[in-house]
């Protein structure tokens, strides 16, 4: 019991202690007054965003925006992904450049898409899905090409057609690496929706935590991020309890 | 030479990658019934001939007979065992087994009771709806039989199947694969580098060279059937366990040196 | 291993691509508004070189970038060895540690400019969250992988404990750490030019920015494929630092 409690104690400890602190500078005059709320107010505030049913239209929106974003993404990811994989060739030319762009910030290229989708959910959805492309191509890039030779011999072997080898057998093998990469995705389809939200939108979690900041209404502004927080902890958890269920493709 | 046509016959295959010749002018004559083993040096492409009759493998030169007739893929009276786990994890037991006959568009109830039937063949009885993540090897290489039986193929080709696992499971699934070949009387072609166990098990005993692998010599083993492992005890299984080592042993020492270079 | 075919290959791709933007732009296939000419840009580009402008976004945005990441690594560093050394603390903070790895940091940054005001300082202060936590969870796990069987060896050999951390232990976890460091930059680089998009304090994140609300489009896309090319030349500068660090 020991092992698991102890930790378990530390770490309530630290969050305990971090609060502690934020009330101690909140209350004190190291920092301008109204910037750092107590926890209570902001935890009033958030209470009071959900039972007045003021964030759920927000929160659908950036949930439809990133959802849409997230399906485009995987659609295209899990394509490229098996393209490349299965092509050595491709593979080689397209890697490189893919992973050098993995590692950019993809907000960059948000006012491309504000230009070219408009201002509303549009150019969100492309965040999203520009967002979520990479962690997926490249997940299921390394599954396609790391595929289990042995499965394929036995496909042939009992007389299974080309496209019955495809989808019964290569597809099942590579299905839980490319989940693996879903899951990643879906966390960065979430924050580019959100990202796009906060610097030019009208409606959504971004949007309502920006404009808490412009009209310094910094208690709700720390409740929406709270909210958005625990949003992104659900998604998250959803899905590595969906991906836990799929351990037998392992 | 017997007055009977042989079931497979291969005939000066040959198998050659840029640089390096795997095989060289291999044949055999096999004939129905009969357990025939494969004993090699490693890497003397011993996998790569039984791929090539599996249709598995494009050949360089010669020919593949089966019943008779010349064949250059896939044929449905083979069946192959792999030595590498081949079964698929995101299927049970009884779906793994009754993969092939899925494939082929066997509807639902009869591919059932085939399967249901190679269950009780091959003694996983009670595994039916369990994932290969919870069987032991031993168990996933009866799975991997049973997938192969339920096809009826006429030959079966089996490539180190007992290879990865350990030597008490070995001898047991040995002694039950002989089992399965009564009741069946499949021919089976058993590529193996364990020469204790292709003793116990074979009619004949095939000797490969080392790289490029060429049959160097065939040893007949007659023992009676059904065999047990008592056989092990008598003389005779000494001298003829003997007998294949000294072919063996020029040929390994072959290889020893070419690996070394 | 790389043919030079296959990168020829890709950079035809690339000036392909490139050639057939300058002909859309310059056939007037697409409104000006929505997109320049590579060319146009490559000359206001030089322009903003060669008035000093473009050099010194850029060196805004590598001094952020600088800066959040040696306080990063001065913490993280020592707090990944302390976790280590700290079984207790280890097991309780790699939890905690990971979690917040997991969840969308950036999204802190209001709270960042609240704190810091509307300066580089609360840049600075999310890239150093988001690069110090890989750094730590690196270090941590790093000198956790290290072989115990070497440090048996280590003790067998009566090394002292100095001698052991410098020459079993450091090494040993070297790789990870390494793979730390780069992740924690890559991050911190990241948020970096991100936030300077988001809130137009400077460097060459704004650029973009300011672009898109003045409908200057040669400046976003010269913005936007700054920002693309700083990242892609750190990218590469930290390849070939890890290669050589290891052939050392």
């Amino acid at each position: 019991m020991n092992r698991i409690t102890k930790p378990l104690l530390v770490q309530i400890g630290t969050v305990f202690g971090f609060m502690v602190i934020w009330e101690i500078i909140g209350e004190s005059k190291l920092l301008f007054e109204g910037i750092l709320p107590s926890i209570v107010e902001i935890v009033k505030a958030a209470w009071t965003q959900v039972a007045t049913g003021f964030i759920f239209p927000h929160l659908l929106v950036t949930f439809y925006e990133a959802s849409a974003g997230f399906v485009i993404a995987s659609f295209l990811g899990v394509t490229v992904g098996i393209l490349l994989g299965a092509n050595p060739f491709l593979r080689n030319i397209f890697e490189p450049p893919i992973l050098y762009f993995a590692a950019t910030p993809k907000i960059i290229l948000y006012p491309i898409f504000l230009m070219i989708l408009g201002t509303k959910f549009e150019s969100k959805m492309a965040m999203a899905a520009v967002s979520g492309f990479f962690p997926i191509v490249i997940n299921t890039t390394i599954a396609a090409a790391n595929i289990n030779r042995i499965f394929i011999k036995v496909a042939k072997s009992v007389g299974a057609s080309s496209l019955q080898t495809f989808t019964r057998v290569y597809l099942p093998s590579i299905l839980l690496p490319i989940f693996t990469g879903m899951r990643l995705g879906i966390g960065v389809s979430l924050v580019g929706a959100i990202l796009g939200e906060l610097k030019v939108s009208n409606a959504g979690l971004g949007f309502i935590i920006v404009q808490a900041f412009n009209y310094f209404r910094i208690a709700e502004m720390y409740a929406s991020i709270l909210l958005t927080f625990l949003f992104a902890a659900i998604v998250n958890l959803v899905m590595t309890l969906v991906l836990a269920r799929m351990r037998r493709f392992a | 030479m017997r007055s009977v046509a042989p079931i497979l016959e291969i005939r000066n295959i040959s198998k050659t990658y840029p640089g390096v010749a795997a095989v060289e002018n291999g044949s055999l004559e096999v004939y129905s019934h009969e357990f025939v083993s494969i004993i090699g040096p490693s890497g003397c492409g011993k996998s790569t001939l039984l791929e090539i009759i599996a249709g598995l493998l494009p050949k360089t030169s010669g020919e593949v007979f089966i019943k008779g007739h010349a064949v250059n893929h896939t044929h449905s009276s083979i069946g192959i065992i792999f030595q590498q786990e081949s079964i698929f994890p995101w299927r049970t037991t009884i779906e793994n087994i009754e993969f092939g006959l899925q494939m082929q568009g066997v509807p639902k109830e009869e591919r059932r009771r085939k399967a249901d039937k190679m269950i009780e063949l091959v003694g996983l009885h009670g595994f039916e709806h369990r994932y290969p993540g919870e069987l032991s090897g031993g168990m996933k290489q009866r799975v991997a039989i049973a997938r192969a039986l339920v096809m009826e193929p006429e030959i079966l080709l089996m490539d180190e199947p007992f290879g990865a696992l350990d030597e008490q499971t070995r001898i047991i699934l040995g002694e039950e694969l002989l089992r399965i070949q009564q009741e069946i009387g499949q021919t089976i072609l058993f590529v193996t580098h364990n020469i204790n166990e292709a003793v116990q098990l074979s009619d004949r005993v095939v000797v490969m060279t080392a790289r490029p692998g060429r049959i160097k010599a065939t040893i007949d083993i007659d023992f009676e059937r059904p065999r047990t492992s008592e056989i092990i005890a008598s003389e005779k299984f000494g001298r003829l366990v003997g007998q294949i080592w000294l072919l063996l042993r020029e040929e390994s020492l072959k290889g020893f040196k070419l690996a070394r270079q | 291993m790389e043919s030079w075919r296959e990168k020829t290959l890709r950079w035809t791709f690339v000036a392909v691509v490139l050639g057939a933007i300058e002909a859309v732009v310059r056939l007037d296939l697409v409104d000006r508004i929505f997109l320049t000419a590579p060319s146009l840009i490559a000359a206001g580009a030089w322009k903003s070189f060669l008035s000093g402008e473009l050099l010194g976004l850029f060196l805004t945005t590598v001094y952020e970038v600088a800066v959040a990441f040696a306080i990063a690594v001065v913490i993280g560093l020592p707090g990944g060895y302390l976790l280590w050394r700290q079984p207790l603390l280890g097991r309780a903070y790699d939890e905690l540690l990971g979690a917040l790895f997991a969840s969308p940091l950036i999204l802190l940054y209001p709270i960042s400019l609240v704190i810091f005001g509307r300066g580089t300082n609360a840049i600075i202060a999310m890239g150093l969250v988001t690069g110090a936590i890989p750094i730590v969870l690196n270090t941590h796990q790093g000198l956790r992988d290290v072989n115990p069987t070497y440090i048996k060896v280590g003790k067998s050999m009566r090394l002292s404990e100095r001698q052991i951390m410098r020459y079993v232990l450091f090494p040993g976890a070297s790789p990870m750490i390494l793979g730390g460091l780069k992740l924690g930059l890559t991050y911190t680089l990241i948020s970096v030019i991100a936030l300077e998009f988001l809130v137009e304090i400077g460097g060459i994140g704004t650029l973009a920015s300011r672009g898109y609300f003045w409908f200057n489009t040669e400046e976003l896309y010269l913005g936007v494929a700054g920002a693309i090319l700083l990242s892609m030349i750190f990218i590469y500068l930290l390849g070939k630092a890890g290669t050589r660090l290891f052939s050392s």
